[in-house]
């Protein structure tokens, strides 16, 4: 599994130019554990992650925010199992596969991944058709199906996206997060420029 | 020496901290800062500075406006700081950030150890064994510096396996002489920024390493240095020749053109009226003449400068896998550029309200004058170096009460 892992880092890294990022050691100790927590993990769900991790890297270099931090969330997700917890998060997991079957889609046209895009397809028009088909129902009348209709319509934003996907929130204040070293421990290891006189 | 008698030498030492910066020195040992310029010149003949003493008529007789360091390599007396206003020949030793004498840096050195010396003697806490804490500038590289102290270790006097300085200094107001020797111990030497990143670190960090971002503004040059893990990210710190000289300077010659280039401020003229807010000059024949548009306009031409750099330098950062938890911006030039920086960080992060406030840090409000915050932090540093020696916890806390300057 540990090949796996590098097999994954060398191919994002071709593709991404971001070599400096994935070789990062406490990235690799990341995936290390991940992938020994989940031994089922095949190299598909490696790539998904460094893939994610590349975007928050982008999104939190916009931001100024730590990516390590965030992609901690993100495994953190992972491993309790709320990677769908949301229909955002479904949508936006479609819409990445949709996009990396477009890419391999390109010059080869093959008939089974053209049936993949139609079902990919067709999941996310019925998760889309999700809001608008309850507040339907809703119409009949009563209190609590329009309470229903009128909590729908307030997630009709998470159906209808219309910027790129978004990944895990960034902690608003990564400082608070961190686990934080300690200056006592640090200054005996590295020591400054000394002239004894 | 032995181990014990080092051990309890040490134990004896005051700490001081100290940086040669282009404009002024500084000093700071337990609550007293000292600042004095950076200029050291010609003294008086031994007549004209009896002549001087009759005729002059301030009140201020106190060392640090009036004082002269005898020079043992000229064998002639050199004022110091203030006192220079006597002087023929003066000799702003540093320059672009960079010691450009040794000999008049040195006496700087021993100036701002005697001021102190007297200071602490007047307070019941007389100094005896200094170990120094140190700022060195980006440009110099340990190297340099290490000459200099390379140097200041020939002029030493040693007695018993102790190392002694000895200084002659003269309050040439009052005609008195007075020579004292400090033994000098160690010197720990970080870049100048570092020093206010200390202050944070022993104060609103508490002890907790965060990756702080120090933007210094300084007359002549300002300096970036981030810290990254408690260490100087040295790749990326830099110190850049524009500072309030440069905003100063260019105001000076807008004044000069829009008065058909008849008259020409001083920028010192204008510099001196920038702590007070005081944005009006009188030009001679023309009226008053108010530069707020123009000193606004410059603040954020030098601001954008800065934060254009810095900002680079968080992609680089970011790149490595890095992120800044603080900016700290210091220095003399911080009350005119912090807000400009402080938004343009903002925007650049896309940060507003609490989140900008907590994130860019303004000494002053922790209470720590943005001037003295590296040399308070060179203190520290100082201080950490003989705890770690005496495998002792060391004592954060720091309380300034006294600021001497040799300008009235």
């Amino acid at each position: 599994m540990e090949g796996a892992v590098s097999e994954a880092v060398s191919e994002a890294t071709n593709t991404e130019g971001l070599y400096y990022l994935v070789v990062d050691q406490e990235l690799k100790d990341l995936l290390g554990s991940f992938v020994k927590c989940h031994p089922e993990a095949s190299k598909a769900v490696l790539k998904l992650i460094l893939k994610m991790y590349m975007k928050l890297v982008q999104k939190s270099k916009r931001k100024g925010k730590d990516p390590l931090v965030a992609f901690q969330n993100l495994i953190e997700t992972f491993i309790t199992g709320r990677l769908y917890e949301t229909t955002r998060d479904k949508i936006d997991y479609l819409d990445f596969l949709l996009e990396e079957r477009n890419d391999k889609l390109n010059g080869i046209g093959e008939s089974t991944i053209i049936a993949e895009i139609r079902e990919i397809k067709s999941i996310i028009r019925e998760i889309r058709n999700l809001p608008s088909s309850s507040a339907t129902t809703g119409s009949i009348g009563s209190a609590a199906t329009a309470a229903a209709a009128a909590s729908s319509v307030r997630n009709l934003d998470n159906f209808y996206p219309t910027d790129a996907a978004q990944l895990v929130e960034l902690q608003a204040d990564s400082t608070t997060t961190k686990k934080r070293k300690n200056f006592k421990e640090l200054r005996r290891e590295k020591s400054n420029k000394i002239i004894k006189f | 020496m032995s181990e014990a008698n080092s051990q309890s030498d040490l134990k004896e030492c005051t700490t001081i901290g100290g940086e040669l910066g282009t404009s002024s020195c500084k000093f700071c040992c337990d609550d007293t800062v000292l600042i004095f310029s950076s200029v050291v010149g010609d003294a008086l003949s031994d007549k004209m500075e009896e002549s001087w003493r009759l005729m002059n008529r301030s009140k201020d007789v106190r060392w640090v406006r009036n004082l002269a360091i005898f020079d043992e390599n000229r064998n002639s007396w050199r004022y110091v700081g203030a006192m220079t206003r006597n002087s023929d020949k003066v000799n702003w030793f540093t320059d672009q950030g960079l010691i450009r004498d040794y000999d008049d840096a040195f006496l700087a050195t021993k100036a701002g150890l005697l001021l102190l010396a007297l200071e602490m003697e007047k307070k019941g806490r007389p100094i005896k064994k200094v170990g120094l804490g140190f700022g060195i500038t980006v440009r110099h590289g340990e190297s340099i510096i290490e000459k200099f102290f390379a140097y200041i270790k020939e002029k030493l006097v040693e007695r018993d396996g102790k190392k002694f300085l000895k200084i002659v200094a003269k309050n040439v107001a009052l005609a008195e002489t007075r020579e004292i020797e400090i033994e000098l111990m160690f010197c720990v030497m970080q870049y100048q920024a570092y020093g206010a990143y200390m202050t944070l670190l022993f104060s609103k960090y508490n002890m907790n390493i965060y990756n702080t971002y120090v933007i210094d503004i300084g007359h002549g040059t300002w300096i970036k240095l981030p810290i990254i893990d408690n260490e100087a990210e040295i790749n990326l710190s830099d110190s850049v020749t524009a500072g309030i000289h440069t905003i100063t300077k260019n105001i000076s010659r807008i004044i000069f053109e829009s008065s058909e280039q008849k008259f020409k401020i001083p920028e010192q003229r204008i510099m001196e009226k920038l702590p007070f807010k005081d944005y009006k000059i009188e030009v001679p024949g023309v009226g008053i003449y108010d530069f707020s548009k123009f000193l606004t306009h410059e603040c954020q031409m030098m601001a954008r400068s800065i934060v254009q750099q810095v900002s680079n330098d968080i992609s680089i950062l970011s790149q490595k896998g890095h992120s800044i938890d603080y900016y700290l911006i210091i220095g003399g030039g911080s009350h005119l550029l912090f807000d400009t920086i402080k938004s343009e960080v903002g925007n650049y992060f896309g940060w507003q309200g609490d989140m900008l406030e907590q994130k860019v840090i303004n000494p002053q409000t922790i209470g720590i004058d943005p001037r003295y915050m590296n040399c308070i932090g060179f203190m520290l540093l100082a201080r950490d170096h003989v705890a770690v020696e005496l495998e002792a916890e060391v004592d954060p806390s720091f309380n300034i009460k006294e600021i001497i300057q040799d300008t009235a």
